[in-house]
């Protein structure tokens, strides 16, 4: 074993700054890092030297490749990225693959109620299980915000005052290109069984629940239209639906501008409120200081499981919901922070909010299973004969981490500036969207 | 059977030598295709690669070839190599599907069309051709063709009816217009009809 860590990451719009943080930290502690496209660094797991592979889920495919990575001579660790701002048991049940506790060598937890359903599943495993917050939580604390609210504020000036509707319909407009490949795709990673009808009645049902919330999004974007004057409208599907059917679907409504791509919160913190129906960027609207209402028209389970829905206003109908930001507008209503409860709910659910980062604390949790970094081991480190540089990508997957080393520069300059530390790391591409991230 | 590697570097070196030529492509063809069978892609696609360059008119060692390239992420050369496939042996109605199929996964859907109507052509009962066609012909948007054919799939193999059902439950822009166009009802806007999945 060596003292490198490998760093998947899969979406570079949700993880990547994220984990840069973290490499960043292990980096500086002196370990080897290696962060990237976690395709191109699963198919080079037996030209790497020994170390930790840190995989952003435990699905089945994220399970079949730390058992690849075992055999290859690592330690695995999991940080379940899609457990963040999931309450509902049954939903986060099923990100977790069978037989993955016994591979996995530590399980990092959001917050102690993840902890608490991990040891009720898989009793015996609380020895690797450390709850640490998920570093992207710590991008929603004040001194990490000031890039992003003078993004925010040049996103204001070029819109004005608007309404921000953020999207989630992945499902019924999954960038996959239809149901049945999303379906396919969640087969594949074995979220559903294909025959077993009480996956078949939750798809239907996840089906059904997109359908009502996009009826009472249309709804509450068209009433708003109707009804809001002096605001702009701002709509951003997800970044995992097909932009091109909102695009033909809005074109002729010149209120209404369709915006893509990046990190939701710029626009989340430029809008004056935000609007969304059970989505996660509720939660870190409120993390972040603002002002979101959730639309829950339905009484579907899956409305009750997400963390959003317990720290935002939630409204049953689309006018509720457009007459409290109408309100909001006009400089009524509540504070984005105005209920204890919200607060009270988040310490549950995620840990790491204040002290210590939640980056580092993974980097804690991962340098237990590993040998003290030394310069002579950075210095032999090296990849081994046979290592990829570059792969092919299905075309669903070839935009989602598309780095070049000038694009992590960058972020690590930002890092920089904004935590003052990490001075003398350097970054070294390895592959395609592949880099090793040392002290120098 | 030859399939060890090693065997059959051993063996083809010596018929080649011998003028053997046929017989050399054979081996590797064999060796290639149980490698493929054991889904060592890597190693099938070496053979089959051999295999090809001892006989470039052995479309059955380039079908292989292609099916090992699309295991491994690299649809371009395995169209090329279906392709080429398709030249030596017009007709074969999987060469066809695995063809369509793959110009589907890169969204070339206008390129994938025609490959599986020759397929269905060649073999009307094939139910999963009908599916892969149906499919297609509905990310083209050709909706009232694809309903066609996505019926005939169903009526073929009766397991495709949930397959068919979920396709039907995308949004599509014309769906997504008719919610965003619908007037809004005189009470609650939440009181709109048919807010409900397809």
């Amino acid at each position: 074993m060596t003292p490198s860590v490998y760093i998947s990451v899969e979406e570079s719009a949700r993880e990547l700054a994220a984990k840069l943080l973290l490499s960043a930290i292990l980096a500086e502690r002196g370990f080897t890092v290696v962060l990237g496209q976690q395709w191109l660094l699963n198919d080079n797991l037996f030209h790497l030297p020994a170390g930790f592979v840190l995989f952003k889920g435990n699905n089945a495919i994220q399970h079949h490749h730390m058992r690849v990575a075992k055999r290859a001579g690592h330690m695995v660790g999991s940080i379940e990225e899609e457990a963040l701002m999931v309450t509902d048991e049954n939903e986060l049940r099923r990100l977790y693959d069978t037989g993955v506790a016994g591979t996995c060598d530590l399980f990092l937890a959001h917050g102690t109620a993840l902890r608490d359903l991990l040891a009720k599943w898989f009793p015996g495993i609380a020895t690797k299980t450390e709850v640490t917050g998920n570093p992207r939580i710590d991008f929603l604390r004040p001194e990490f915000l000031h890039d992003t609210k003078a993004e925010g504020a040049r996103i204001r000036r070029e819109f004005g005052r608007f309404v921000l509707f953020n999207l989630n319909y992945a499902t019924i407009n999954s960038a996959h290109g239809d149901v049945l490949s999303y379906f396919d795709v969640c087969v594949n990673a074995k979220i559903y069984k294909p025959d077993d009808s009480t996956d078949e009645r939750l798809f239907r049902e996840l089906v059904q629940w997109e359908y009502d919330n996009l009826g009472a999004m249309t709804a509450a974007i068209d009433w708003l239209e109707r009804n809001a004057t002096g605001v702009g409208i701002v709509v951003r599907p997800h970044p995992s639906e097909r932009f091109e059917v909102w695009q033909r679907a809005l074109s002729g409504r010149p209120r209404v501008r369709l915006v893509r791509g990046g990190s939701h919160l710029p626009w989340t913190m430029a809008s004056e409120i935000m609007v969304h129906t059970s989505c996660t960027t509720g939660a870190e609207a409120f993390l972040a200081g603002h002002q979101a209402v959730s639309l829950c028209p339905s009484d579907n389970a899956l409305t009750f499981g997400f963390l959003s829905n317990l720290v935002n206003p939630t409204f049953r109908t689309p006018e509720e919901a457009c007459r409290y930001v109408m309100a909001r507008l006009d400089g009524g209503g509540a504070s984005a922070r105005h209920d204890d409860t919200y607060t009270q709910v988040l310490d549950h659910h995620l840990a790491a909010r204040t002290g210590k980062l939640a980056a580092e604390r993974i980097a804690d949790a991962i340098e237990q299973h590993l040998p003290a970094p030394s310069p002579a081991a950075a210095a032999a480190w090296s990849v081994g004969k046979g290592f990829r540089t570059q792969r092919a990508l299905h075309i669903g997957q070839a935009h989602k981490m598309v780095e070049t080393q000038d694009d992590i520069q960058a972020s690590l300059a930002s890092l920089q500036q904004t935590l003052r530390r990490f001075d003398g790391l350097s970054v070294t591409p390895l592959g395609r969207s592949l880099f090793c991230v040392t002290r120098s | 059977m030859a399939t060890d590697s090693r065997d059959v570097t051993d063996r083809v070196a010596a018929l080649v030598q011998a003028g053997r030529i046929a017989e050399a492509a054979q081996i590797h063809l064999a060796a290639g295709k149980s490698r493929y069978q054991a889904k060592q892609f890597r190693e099938a696609e070496a053979h089959l690669r051999s295999a090809v360059g001892l006989r470039s008119d052995s479309a059955e060692a380039r079908f292989l070839l292609a099916r090992s390239l699309a295991y491994l992420d690299r649809p371009e050369e395995a169209e090329a190599e279906l392709t080429a496939a398709l030249t030596l042996r017009p007709g074969w109605q999987e060469a066809h599907f695995f063809l369509g199929g793959s110009f589907f996964a890169r969204r070339m859907y206008g390129e994938a069309v025609p490959h599986l109507f020759r397929a269905i052509a060649l073999n009307p009962g094939w139910a999963r051709a009908h599916l892969a066609l149906g499919r297609t012909l509905f990310r083209l948007e050709r909706y009232a063709e694809a309903d066609s054919i996505l019926n005939l799939a169903v009526a073929l193999e009766p397991g495709h009816a949930k397959k068919v059902e979920y396709l039907h439950f995308t949004l599509t822009a014309e769906r997504l217009a008719a919610f965003l166009d619908r007037p809004p009802a005189r009470d609650a806007v939440g009181g709109r009809p048919g807010l409900t999945a397809p």
